[in-house]
């Protein structure tokens, strides 16, 4: 179980007041402590673990000598018996036995550098995972001690300002006044615009000679007369 | 690390984002208060800690809350949560609160962006909880 588990125990067990701790802050510090120290082992073990394997490369690379060596001297003695050089030989295979018996041991050795690196390796990466898993698990915690804080702040400021349903329900309507108002500054806008574009289109009417001519002074009196003339 | 709220109050105080919402903000301790233009009424208090940021934004306490529609109301807030971006809804004692968490290295636009959604959805929730408040 984790740190889920202890904060719903927390909860459940009654502190759940603002302000009231469910995150221990000295239970805090010690886990930092502990993460903190495994990091510092893991960087002291990794140090361990390269020097391990230099030796490892190192070991491995004498190993090949010899082996290149044992090789070469058969190949050599497989010649000399070919040709007849039974001395020869046997010398040659004497120089083998010695190289192999110089051998063996640097092979045991050689094993035993690779399972300690393989196991060291093995323990530095579980350690890291535990590690990284112990952080998400204390980020858990950090952020209920953090909502805490804050919401100690909101409870203070609340005092402070008094504030009660009603104030929510008028800052609510302030808000729904202001919204209506920008929502009518827009309207009016847009009725502007379309207004303004009207203009346009009727003064590009009438410039194309389009659409009915206003009557001038001249129709205006032309009327007049034939009024006049009628009586 | 931690975040540097005095560099991101100056910053929120500069901004205007592309719905024309601007930002107050003021450093009070260890928070930033800050009030965005679309809801001038309902502070969001911004903190962080190494990991990530928490912008809180209070909605009402249990008080203001008729007394037979507590567990309605905490029903219904489970339900609207997975509905509201980038918020979900939080109590403390009887404190009950809309939050968004991001992580430290958020970009400062997406930081605006987030405050400007949460005040946006404090709002709206304050709006469609309001019959079930004293």
């Amino acid at each position: 179980m984790g740190i889920i588990s202890d904060l719903f125990k927390a909860i459940k067990g009654g502190a759940n007041e603002v302000g009231e701790a469910i995150v221990d802050t000295q239970a805090i510090r010690i886990y930092e402590q502990d993460i903190r120290e495994a990091e510092d082992a893991i960087r002291k073990a990794k140090g361990s673990l390269t020097r391990l394997k230099s030796s490892e490369i190192a070991l491995a690379r004498k190993v090949r000598v010899i082996e290149d060596d044992i090789a070469d001297y058969e190949q050599k003695a497989v010649s000399a018996l070919d040709a007849a050089n039974e001395a020869l030989a046997i010398e040659i295979a004497e120089r083998i036995s010695s190289l192999e018996e110089e051998l063996a041991p640097l092979n045991e050795e050689l094993a035993s550098l690779k399972r300690d690196v393989l196991g060291i390796n093995k323990t530095i990466k579980n350690r890291e995972k535990t590690i990284a898993k112990n952080k998400r698990e204390l980020d858990k915690v950090k952020t209920v001690d953090l909502v805490q804080k804050t919401t100690k702040s909101i409870s203070n400021n609340l005092a402070a300002t008094n504030s009660t349903t009603n104030s929510v329900k008028r800052s609510l309507d302030r808000i729904k006044a202001k919204q209506q108002r920008h929502t009518d500054e827009m309207a009016a806008g847009e009725w502007l615009e379309e207004e303004n574009s009207a203009d346009d289109l009727d003064k590009k009417i009438k410039a194309a000679g389009l659409g009915g001519q206003s009557a001038g002074s001249s129709d205006v009196l032309a009327r007049l007369k034939a009024k006049s003339k009628a009586k | 690390m931690s975040l540097d709220l005095n560099e991101l109050c100056l910053q929120l105080n500069q901004f205007e984002s592309s719905e024309g919402n601007t930002f107050n903000a003021q450093v009070n301790d260890d928070l930033i208060e800050v009030t965005c233009s679309n809801a001038e009424d309902f502070p969001i208090y911004v903190s962080s800690s190494e990991e990530q940021i928490l912008a809180i934004s209070h909605l009402f306490t249990e008080d203001n809350i008729k007394a037979d529609e507590i567990d309605n109301l905490n029903d219904l807030l489970l339900k609207l949560s997975p509905a509201i971006p980038l918020s979900a809804f939080g109590k403390e004692g009887k404190l009950y609160f809309i939050y968004g968490a991001m992580p430290l290295g958020t970009l400062f636009s997406n930081i605006a962006h987030e405050l400007e959604v949460q005040a946006d959805n404090t709002v709206e929730a304050l709006e469609t909880l309001q019959e079930l408040m004293v």
